[in-house]
């Protein structure tokens, strides 16, 4: 007992001084905080308003004291153990294993230790096979725990005796009980023998019990668990079978008002009907759409139609944008003559379709309109309520040869089979006209036309009639194949000798055809526009083609817009035009007709877009120089003709006699002169003609031209050959001087038009780009910002920074340490010198002290010895 | 009695010949009867046989030291020297035997007679030069050869190839070829064409092997089997580059003095930038012959200006008429030209200095314009690309395109004079590009739409890639565009004519 008081007086004073120590160490940082000579401030060159500083005051002191101790504890630490290199290595079991928890390890650990002090101790024990046993079972069985069940039922109260039994039976009971059991005899008389049997068998009971309770909770719950798959049905949420949906369905199916009602919402309203326009409405609407269709063609005319408006898009828009230079973008309006028939598709149509259909009636009526003011009306069968006399009527006009197409948007097939049938009836009824298919190829085609009794329009009529692809689903393709036939038979005709009666009654059904279907119609165009190109330029000397590749360029100028300034067609067929006149041979009087005829067909294309082919001016140029006679003279013949005329043509055109043609016999006979059965007479008329053409399509090109800013440089040379060509003809023949004369003064009067140096034009200055207010609503405003925009050069930027800064706090610790290092061997070395010193003090001490003594005896000596 | 066997003679009494003669010296005079046996008329056997036994004789004598090198039959004194003396002069003989041999019927023959020929130059030149101390080669044996082949009426093309096939190809072979030439081209007056054809035909393939450092020149035909003898005469002219320009260089000139054909200059100028300038070593020699051929006109004095240029651009040529020449060569004609893309792609080049004095360029510009008024798409597409790019070089003629002095009066006429030679005195600077305006119009979408540029920008653009373009080429671009619509007329056409806008019921009958 007086040890512990004494150790608990330790551990008081212990505390106490601690707490002193604690104080005092406080008190110590107060005093050096309080201190001001401890104090290092930190000056701050502005001072901000509610910014919290950290660094505004350091304790350089106790800082340093820190850093002292730290090293003191680390880097001394490692300095005194230098240059020990023990270790203790680790070789516990499984210590880099990865794959064993500790538990696992720490078992494998114990149960090696185990093992082998086992092992030591085996060898003294005998009994090595010997297995404990409690009731007659092995512990090791016994400890499984196999037969665990109902463990809640444990420490139910069950299990325990009862509480009457624990007061009687558990440590005698107290007093008052024992009094009460006093006066009872039975109990008296029980023997303590009795009394044990009696708890046996009572707890017997009890265990008995509760095992019978137990067995009747089980059977009762499996009957539950059986009972439940049946329960389970009604209390989950309903799952619809497909016999579920079927009932369903029959049950929800709208009722013969919803249709109605459903139906009537969809129903085509009454729309009114149009008023019947008066005459002179018709004729205005009629204006403003040939003005409109004019319109149109002019924008595709010129270079920047249409297409650049697109292309160019508003990339930026300033806040100060005014909307000046707002532009309404154009709607592209449907062309006029674009005709969309997707019948196939219109006839499986549901509700929403008719809907949209409703919204579709206006501009198709419209188109409708259009097309029967050009006379291809088609109604057939367009509107419910339209009665069979009117399509008689209709069809009646078909058969009075006004062409027609059936096409159009047929939306009940009964409709269009009654179409079909009357239209039938009234073929057999009528003309009887033969039921011949659409022919599989041109030689069929040719065959038909030229088999059967009608003429060519009629038969071609008939085809279209009952092949409308408004009737069969396939007829499209097959009108396809109709133009391609009409457009190869229109060429076939025109050689070897033309046949233009047969070409001018098919040309309006080309044209129709080719306008139901534009794309795939002039595919053909183009392929046989190709194809006669590739036969034409493969030679190696490019003559002039028969009639029936030149009747290509006509046609295609009938059918198409010549003007535009980029047409699929049309630019091909110019550029073909351009390389024959510029490439061919110049040796007949056909080959000048041809020529002719080819720069007439080209300045019909481009008379009015006014475009410039060098190619025609040049090769009349040639032609006119042809004409002039006596020109032995190498500079007579301007250079640009001077690599076509030679000694073979150089006079094919020349006229020496004189002759007296009158103005409309100067006209050369376009089928005679293309007929290539029989050559052309090569007679002084003739040649008068082609000069006269000549000398007319020049007139034709020089006021055509006269716009042009180079027309002086354009016909200057044209000019002279004229000029030369005049005094010629002066002789010859007064009709064709005239006409030259006519070139001449043209020329002349459109010459030396004052012009102006070109440019580029003066260009609006470009307005500076104004720029909407950049607001960054993050971060702090007063922070400095980085001016690099890139994210990543910025981050690069701050981590370059803060290294540079790390690198110099690393250095600067070095340096500490290196200084406490050296510090350190400094005052070691000092101990060491100071060791030495008192060491060898000591030993002068003792020298001296002997020396001392020595002297001593010396003197004593030598004071004995005197 | 020997003579009138000769005829009779059989290919194997020929090889008893040689046996005999190999044998015995004094069996020698067997040689002359062999090689009258060489004769263009005799059967093509027994000439192969008399030539390879003559050979075979003339190796062994050679061997054998019999044979005298320089030959001088004055200074023969002894039976030997004598006796060496004839067997030269027999070798000569063999050797015209062999030239004239080159004409006969037999293929084999004649390629054998010219194999022999080399080999008797080699084993000639080889003794020659062992005994010698500088290298000494038989070269009129070479020169021989070499006027055989070219200057003959007959047509020797197969031989001429096998020349340049098995012996072109040694350094030592082809010097003294050309030290030949140069000789018999500066001797003779009258070639015929077929001679300067084949003289060609030597002097392409010489130039085709002309070596472009030392070690190229290094194999030498005469002394390929002794590597100790060719390695003391390494220092000679034949195997040194230099030499073989100069010889080379000598060569070409006097062939060029020749009067020759359109087609043969032509031959010429297609190589001599690439081939015939780098190998000669004074390259301004050609400006003459450049000149000359530059006056001929049309395609050669294009290749002409050509060369021209390439001598003034590399070689310090002075030829102040050089841009006036070609200022003189646009004209129409050049559209209908087979070279009309490599004129195209020469002016570019000639033109892309952006030194060329303002006054010059202006004319160019202004020519190229007019020209472009009558040319097909395709050259205008080039021509107006190239004044574009004339345009961003020179911003001082500038004002031709985009004038900004708004005080410019109104004139009526172009001041441009184009009939002028001179590009200096046409007054092209005072004018302006009215015919790029006109080009706006052009038919050609492509065109109009290059003509229409709304400013130069700077970058220029390369005209190289349409320089081969023609008619098809634009009417497949076309043809292949995807439209989005086709526009038709909206008047439904009637009648074939008679319709709106046209003309031909104006212009024509019988319709």
């Amino acid at each position: 007992k007086k040890y512990s008081m004494a150790k608990q007086k330790k551990g008081l004073s212990d505390k106490v001084r601690k707490s002193k120590q604690q104080k005092k160490s406080s008190n110590t940082l107060d005093k050096v905080r309080k201190n001001p000579f401890e104090i290092k401030i930190n000056k701050q060159k502005h001072n901000i308003l509610g910014r919290k500083t950290k660094n505004d005051r350091g304790l350089p002191g106790v800082s340093r004291s820190k850093a002292n101790k730290k090293r003191k504890d680390t880097l001394l630490n490692e300095y005194k153990h230098r240059n020990k290199t023990n270790q203790i290595r680790d070789a516990r079991f499984g210590l880099n294993d990865e794959q064993m928890t500790i538990e696992e390890k720490m078992l494998q650990r114990f149960s090696m230790e185990r093992k082998k002090k086992h092992e030591k101790m085996a060898q003294f024990n005998l009994n090595d096979d010997e297995e404990l046993t409690h009731l007659g079972q092995s512990l090791s069985a016994i400890k499984q725990f196999d037969d665990f069940d109902g463990s809640d039922e444990e420490d139910g109260p069950g299990g325990t005796m009862s509480g009457e039994y624990v007061e009687n039976a558990h440590f005698g009971g107290g007093f008052f009980t024992k009094k009460s059991s006093e006066g009872n005899d039975n109990e008296l008389t029980k023997t303590r023998k009795e009394v044990i049997d009696d708890i046996i068998a009572k707890s017997k009971l009890a265990k008995f019990e509760k095992k019978a309770a137990r067995e009747k909770s089980d059977e009762l719950r499996e009957k539950l668990d059986d009972a439940w798959s049946d329960f389970q049905k009604l209390i989950q949420p309903s799952v619809r079978t497909s016999q579920d949906k079927n009932t369903a369905k029959e049950r929800s199916k709208p009722d013969e008002y919803d249709m109605a009602v459903k139906q009537m919402l969809f129903d085509r309203k009454a729309a009114p009907s149009e008023k019947m326009k008066s005459e002179a409405e018709l004729e205005e609407e009629r204006a403003a759409l040939l003005w409109k269709q004019e319109e149109e063609r002019i924008a595709r005319m010129r270079m920047d139609g249409g297409n650049e408006d697109a292309s160019r898009k508003r990339t930026h828009q300033s806040a100060d944008a005014l909307e000046e230079d707002y532009v309404v973008e154009k709607v592209n309006q449907a062309e006029p003559l674009s005709f969309n028939f997707d019948d196939e598709d219109e006839k499986s149509e549901d509700y929403v379709g008719e809907n949209e259909e409703e919204e579709e009636d206006a501009p198709e009526d419209q188109v409708e309109s259009e097309l029967g003011d050009l006379g291809i009306v088609d109604d057939g069968g367009d509107s419910d309520d339209e009665n069979d006399e009117d399509q008689s009527d209709e069809f009646s006009d078909i058969d009075s040869g006004n062409e027609e197409d059936v096409s159009s948007l047929e939306e009940q097939p009964d409709v269009v089979e009654d179409v079909v049938n009357k239209a039938e009836e009234e073929e057999d009824v009528g003309q009887n006209l033969p039921h011949f298919p659409v022919p599989a190829s041109y030689s069929e085609f040719s065959f038909l036309i030229s088999s059967s009794a009608l003429s060519a329009s009629e038969v071609v009529s008939d085809l279209r009639k009952r092949f409308a692809p408004s009737i069969g689903k396939g007829n499209k393709a097959k009108m396809i194949e109709l133009f391609a036939y009409i457009w190869q038979h229109c060429c076939m005709v025109a050689a070897p000798k033309p046949d233009f009666n047969i070409i001018n009654s098919l040309i309006s059904h080309a044209y129709e055809l080719c306008a139901l279907n534009p794309e795939n119609c002039s595919e053909c165009v183009k392929e046989r526009l190709k194809r006669s190109y590739l036969s034409c330029v493969q030679a190696s000397r490019i003559q002039l083609p028969s009639f029936e590749i030149l009747i290509q360029f006509k046609l295609i100028k009938l059918l198409y817009s010549t003007s535009d300034f980029c047409h699929p067609v049309v630019t091909p067929a110019l550029l073909f035009i351009s390389h024959l006149l510029d490439c061919c041979s110049v040796h007949t009087l056909r080959d000048v007709s041809k020529g002719l005829y080819l720069c007439t067909v080209a300045y019909e294309y481009v008379s009015f877009s006014k475009r410039y082919i060098p190619e025609c001016l040049n090769f009349l140029t040639t032609v006119l120089c042809m004409a002039v006679p006596d020109k032995q003279n190498k500079a007579d013949i301007p250079t640009i003709t001077s690599t076509r005329i030679n000694g073979k043509n150089f006079d094919i055109l020349v006229v020496k006699k004189k002759n007296k043609f009158k103005e409309n016999q100067l006209k050369p006979d376009l089928s005679v002169m293309m007929d290539e059965n029989n050559d052309i007479n090569d007679t002084a008329l003739v040649r008068c003609q082609l000069v006269a053409t000549a000398t007319r399509l020049t007139a034709l090109f020089s006021t055509l031209y006269s716009e042009v800013p180079a027309y002086d440089e354009v016909f200057t040379k044209i000019h002279s050959v004229c000029d030369k060509l005049k005094t010629s003809f002066d002789r010859s023949n007064l009709v064709l001087a005239k006409l030259v004369d006519g070139v001449l003064k043209s020329i002349e009067s459109n010459c030396q038009k004052p012009r102006t140096p070109i440019s580029f034009g003066q260009r609006k200055p470009k307005p500076l780009r104004m720029f909407d207010l950049k607001i960054d609503d993050t971060g702090d405003p007063l922070r400095k910002k980085s001016k690099q925009t890139n994210a990543l050069k910025r981050e690069r930027d701050r981590l370059l920074h803060k290294r540079k800064r790390e690198m110099k706090g690393a250095i600067r610790e070095v340096r500490k340490d290196s200084k406490f290092i050296a510090r350190h061997q400094q005052k070691e070395q000092e101990a060491m010198d100071a060791e030495r010193e008192a060491k060898v003090k000591r030993l002068y001490g003792l020298l001296s002290n002997q020396e001392g003594e020595v002297k001593n005896i010396q003197r004593k000596k030598y004071k004995l010895d005197i | 009695h020997q003579k009138h066997n000769v005829s009779g003679m059989k290919a194997k009494s020929i090889s008893s010949l040689v046996e005999g003669v190999i044998a015995k010296r004094k069996n020698a005079n067997d040689l002359v009867l062999i090689i009258e046996n060489i004769t263009v008329t005799s059967k093509a056997s027994l000439v192969l046989e008399a030539i390879s036994g003559a050979h075979e004789i003339f190796v062994h004598l050679f061997e054998s030291d019999n044979v005298s090198l320089q030959p001088d039959s004055d200074k023969c004194v002894t039976t030997t020297e004598k006796y060496k003396a004839w067997t030269n002069e027999q070798y000569h003989s063999y050797f015209d035997c062999l030239l004239a041999c080159f004409a006969h019927g037999d293929q084999s023959v004649r390629k054998s007679a010219l194999e022999t020929c080399a080999k008797i130059i080699q084993c000639y030149g080889y003794y020659c030069c062992t005994s010698a101390i500088r290298l000494s080669v038989p070269e009129e044996l070479v020169k021989k050869v070499t006027k055989c082949l070219l200057l003959q009426n007959e047509c020797f093309d197969e031989l001429l190839q096998l020349l340049i096939r098995e012996f072109f190809k040694y350094g030592d072979i082809r010097y003294f070829v050309m030290r030949s030439l140069s000789t018999i081209l500066s001797d003779v007056y009258n070639v015929d064409d077929q001679q300067k054809n084949n003289c060609l035909v030597l002097l392409e393939s010489v130039t085709s092997l002309m070596p472009k450092e030392d070690s190229a020149c290094l194999n030498s035909y005469i002394l390929a089997y002794e590597k100790e003898i060719r390695d003391k005469f390494m220092t000679e002219p034949p195997f040194q580059i230099s030499q073989h320009r100069k010889r080379f260089g000598q060569m070409w000139l006097e062939f060029l003095k020749l009067p020759l054909s359109g087609s043969h200059v032509k031959r010429v100028l297609v190589i001599l930038h690439a081939s015939l300038v780098p190998n000669f070593s004074q390259p301004r020699l050609l400006a003459d012959f450049l000149i000359n051929t530059y006056n001929r006109g049309g395609g050669l004095s294009l290749l002409s200006l050509h060369g021209l240029f390439v001598l003034m651009h590399n070689y310090n040529l002075d030829y102040p008429d050089f841009y006036t020449n070609l200022y003189t060569l646009l004209h129409p004609r050049i559209f209908s030209t087979k070279y009309k893309a490599r004129f195209f792609h020469l002016l570019d080049l000639f033109l892309s200095s952006t030194h060329i004095p303002s006054y010059m360029v202006a004319a160019f510009v202004k020519k190229l314009s007019r020209l472009s008024l009558i040319a097909p798409p395709h050259s205008i597409n080039t021509m107006v690309n190239m004044i574009l790019n004339l345009m961003r070089r020179h911003p001082s003629i500038r004002h031709m395109i985009h004038c900004t002095d708004k005080e410019h009066a109104t004139i009526t006429t172009d001041p441009y004079i184009e009939n002028e030679k001179d590009p200096a005195l046409c007054k092209a600077a005072e004018s302006s590009l009215w015919e790029l305006h006109t080009l706006k119009h052009h038919y050609c979408p492509k065109i109009a739409k290059l003509a229409s540029a709304k400013s130069l920008g700077t970058k220029e653009t390369d005209i190289h890639e349409n320089l081969e373009d023609n008619y098809k080429d634009f009417f497949d671009e076309v043809v292949k565009k995807e439209f989005k619509e086709i526009p038709m007329n909206y008047t439904q056409p009637n009648t074939l004519f008679f319709g709106q806008e046209d003309e031909t019921m104006n212009l024509w009958t019988g319709i």
